[in-house]
């Protein structure tokens, strides 16, 4: 099982909920479009129209930034924990 | 030197282990910016003010409004209508009158950036909007001081503390910025104390050098359901602001410790 969590401005997209858990993710665009199917709209907010992620938005797996892994191409294994984060502008 | 007053009134920082004399001499000669005088600045500026950082200059050309009353705790009911700046500085000033505070009622932009951080020994980020932000990460790279970023929304909110050569700066991490929020975009006051207070403390940190600094990593904390993680941060070799700074182009010596 992998939980998504998602933060900031995001977490309304997903009734506000603390984490998503999905079972058999393979990669973290499969995790992108199962959260579409689930939550319409989430994807519109992450990446642009050619598909690819926002440059506001940071996507960790493990703690680690998805630039320095593979993208959205990144593979995921059991129990990977993902967090999608856009920039805190407030202050 | 300190004297026998302030000995006494930072007694409880100065028995910290590796804190000392040393550490508070180190806070009173220290000079630090303050950009920004509204949620995250109120609580920035107060603890340090009461720790004793020899001199702050907080800026920001904003008035109270009665709606910044609920996390903008340098401000009560009589001061909606006035200058935060000059409001704060007074604030400050009666918080602790050892130590020099100047209040600039501007606007950072491209024109002043470099003259209202010259001489300083850090810039705290207490800006809403990653336009400045974006400047003042530029100006601290450009004279080699730490930026310590913070962010906020709702209960949530994010820090990290940027040093040339040493981390990923705030154009790595987010290499461009989201729209300015809405002036209505939702903040609990208690998460700008949160936010404010920790980097409150990455500063008086890296001034007293004591501890471990955040570098190449964002802290995120999540108020709702009160969990703290921490995400690593990269450097980008092509970053437009800090690409072309080598990690042994950096003036800080053996104490900017990395976790």
């Amino acid at each position: 099982m992998n939980a998504i969590r998602l933060a900031g401005k995001f977490r309304k997209l997903v009734n506000g909920l603390e984490e998503i858990n999905f079972n058999d993710v393979s990669s973290i665009s499969e995790c992108i479009n199962r959260l579409e199917d689930l939550y319409p709209g989430v994807k519109a907010a992450i990446c642009d129209e050619n598909g690819e992620v926002l440059k506001i938005i940071d996507i960790f797996v493990n703690g680690d930034n998805i630039r320095s892994l593979e993208g959205l191409s990144s593979r995921l294994k059991d129990g990977d924990e993902i967090d999608i984060i856009s920039a805190f502008a407030g202050g | 030197m300190l004297n026998e007053h302030e000995k006494e009134k930072y007694n409880r920082q100065l028995i910290l282990d590796n804190f000392g004399l040393d550490g508070q001499e180190r806070l009173k000669q220290a000079r630090v910016l303050i950009a920004g005088a509204g949620g995250l600045g109120s609580p920035i500026s107060i603890y340090l003010a009461a720790a004793g950082v020899g001199t702050i200059r907080i800026i920001d050309k904003d008035v109270v409004s009665l709606s910044n009353l609920n996390r903008q705790i340098l401000y009560n009911k009589k001061d909606i209508g006035g200058k935060k700046s000059l409001l704060a500085g007074n604030k400050l000033k009666k918080l602790n009158s050892d130590i020099k505070v100047e209040a600039i009622a501007e606007t950072i932009d491209n024109s002043n950036v470099s003259q209202l951080t010259a001489g300083f020994d850090i810039i705290m980020d207490a800006t809403d909007n990653f336009q400045t932000r974006y400047l003042l990460n530029e100006a601290a790279l450009k004279i080699q001081i730490p930026f310590i970023y913070g962010g906020i929304y709702g209960m949530e909110g994010a820090l990290t503390t940027i040093i040339r050569g040493q981390s990923a700066c705030l154009k790595c991490i987010f290499p461009s910025s989201p729209p300015p929020l809405p002036c209505q975009s939702p903040v609990l006051g208690a998460t700008a104390g949160i936010i404010g207070c920790l980097q409150a403390m990455e500063a008086i940190k890296y001034l007293s050098h004591t501890g471990e600094l955040l570098l190449d990593r964002l802290l995120i904390f999540d108020g709702l359901y009160m969990n703290f993680r921490k995400m690593k941060l990269n450097r980008n070799p092509e970053c437009p602001d800090c690409g072309r700074f080598s990690s042994r182009d950096n003036k800080f010596g053996g104490f900017v410790k990395k976790p």
